[in-house]
């Protein structure tokens, strides 16, 4: 009869978390994140360290050699340059991870999801989105059309995702050889991979205006997702999408809280001392 | 302590209350006033992105917190009076002589201030209610602001204990009260936006905890919000910092 409640109370206890199993498609090995998974980044333009940057018109050059179009680096300050960082914020929320399909490009398999910004303190836009997460490393060049979209976070929104399978070496390896047989000016790009990510430096007249060395920083997490995003010019931070949340302002607690707190429990035990003295000296 | 005494105690400070015309002013026609002026005046008034909270509604919404902060604090000044009058007119001396205790009476001026506030805050409910001022608050946020100022309460006796010690008289009491009172009530009542200098001042005041948590239930803020329990936490610990500042004051220099 125990045994009996016993199994009937396990089987209760699995029938609760029915309403938590996920089920989703069989999805390629380089995917690594999973319907209704929930990502946000902070948009931080520092626009005291833009004064060079504007003066020599990097903005035309950079276009000249890496066309973005609207997505381009001078169209982010131009959008934010007025506000203090971080200026915005951009949740993004998977809805479902369809079947790997082969196109001309490569193999890939889409996400569904949506996008969209928050402007603090109550500004907000969503929109529904679709990314394709490559599945070698190879294709990861091609879909990042030779690493350019690294000179804009803008750009980098379509490639928000990488697969978890990609050899950092590789791609930088092969990125070095698409550079060389572009010859010019794009043979003074560097690039150095690092751990879930690269580097991308130019150096000082390496695009020939630039009169200071331009360094991109681009990471992902074990998951293919965009940890990491900064894009410096003579080693001044001019913009970085990094992983962060909003937290509307009456949602904060101030740090002074913190030492306030710590302030009056101090004070309290002082209290306690002082009144436990007094009444031992009476008694 | 015996429980029939306390009662007795918290019944005859009620009346006294009552019977006070000052005391009865703060208590009950202060609180309604404010709510019945400043609702006329900006109950039409609609603000987005207003004060601290960055949050948007109607002007009066968000002093109605602060009204109800500041008529919690207003009840140091009856304390401060009765602690000041009992000791002029030797009732302190007297109770010494019965068996009833100092924690029994301390106890008694506790609950029966926290009755006062209990219906304080029920008048100005039902009046902001009546005005259309309670649009986002929930039945569970009502019931914390009773506890938020039932514990805030502590902290106004507090006040009111330290304000009896240092003062030679009643009528002293009634003005060095408001040392206390009127930098709490211009700086942390969050009545009107301030510069975060003057907000990070208003954080070493109890009432800014107080209408700080208010003004939050009062937009309906999910009660998970981490900043109401901040808020109640440090609260409780003002709260008995000073009450038990108070006590130990008035023990050693008030009761002569």
């Amino acid at each position: 009869m125990k045994k009996i409640k016993s199994l009937w109370l396990i089987t209760l206890l699995i029938l609760l978390f029915i309403p938590f199993i996920r089920i989703s498609n069989a999805q390629g090995s380089y995917v690594g994140i999973q319907d209704g998974d929930e990502y946000e980044w902070a948009l931080s333009v520092y626009t005291e360290n833009w004064n060079t940057y504007v003066a020599e018109d990097l903005g035309t050059t950079l276009e000249n050699l890496v066309p973005l179009g609207t997505a381009n680096l001078t169209r982010v300050f131009n959008d934010w340059s007025s506000r203090t960082p971080p200026q915005s914020y951009w949740p993004l929320k998977v809805t479902t991870i369809n079947v790997e399909e082969t196109g001309l490009m490569f193999t890939s398999t889409p996400v569904n999801g949506t996008f969209g910004w928050i402007l603090p303190p109550s500004e907000s836009l969503e929109w529904d989105e679709k990314w394709q997460i490559v599945n070698d490393t190879s294709s990861f060049l091609r879909q990042t059309v030779n690493l350019s979209r690294s000179f804009s976070p803008y750009a980098m929104f379509s490639v928000l995702f990488a697969p978890t399978t990609v050899s950092w070496s590789s791609l930088v390896s092969y990125f070095l050889g698409e550079m060389a047989s572009k010859g010019g000016l794009y043979t003074n790009i560097v690039a150095t991979p690092q751990s879930g990510g690269f580097l991308i430096d130019i150096p000082a007249l390496g695009f020939e205006n630039n009169s200071e060395a331009i360094n991109i920083n681009i990471k992902y997490n074990s998951n293919g997702v965009l940890s990491y995003y900064k894009f410096s010019y003579g080693e001044k931070t001019l913009v970085t999408f990094i992983p962060g949340e909003y937290i509307p302002v009456h949602e904060r607690v101030p740090v002074e809280y913190y030492f306030v707190f710590i302030g009056l429990i101090a004070i309290l035990v002082v209290e306690t001392i002082v009144y436990t003295y007094i009444r031992k000296r009476k008694s | 302590m015996k429980r029939q005494r306390i009662f007795a105690f918290v019944k005859i400070q009620i009346k006294s209350l009552i019977k006070v015309p000052t005391a009865l002013f703060i208590v009950l026609i202060l609180p309604v006033a404010l709510i019945l002026i400043f609702g006329f005046a900006f109950g039409s008034i609609y603000v987005e992105d207003y004060g601290w909270t960055r949050l948007s509604g109607y002007l009066f919404e968000f002093m109605v917190p602060g009204f109800i902060a500041i008529s919690g604090l207003f009840m140091a000044i009856p304390v401060a009076l009765s602690f000041s009058e009992d000791r002029e007119q030797g009732m302190l001396k007297r109770i010494n002589t019965t068996p009833t205790t100092a924690a029994e009476f301390m106890v008694s001026h506790i609950i029966s201030n926290m009755c006062m506030v209990i219906i304080q805050v029920a008048i100005i409910f039902i009046l902001t209610f009546l005005m259309g001022g309670m649009r986002n608050i929930t039945p569970l946020g009502i019931l914390l602001s009773f506890v938020i100022m039932v514990i805030f309460t502590l902290s106004t006796i507090g006040f009111g204990l330290i304000t009896a010690t240092v003062s030679k008289s009643a009528k002293a009491a009634g003005g060095i009260v408001w040392i206390f009172l009127l930098p709490q009530q211009l700086l942390a009542a969050n009545l009107y936006p301030l510069p975060p200098e003057t907000q990070i001042v208003s954080m070493f005041m109890p009432l800014h905890y107080a209408s700080d948590a208010l003004s939050l239930l009062f937009f309906g803020v999910n009660l998970t919000n981490l900043r109401i329990w901040w808020d109640l936490m440090i609260l409780v610990v003002f709260s008995l910092v000073l009450i038990v500042t108070g006590i130990l004051l008035f023990k050693k220099y008030g009761r002569a």
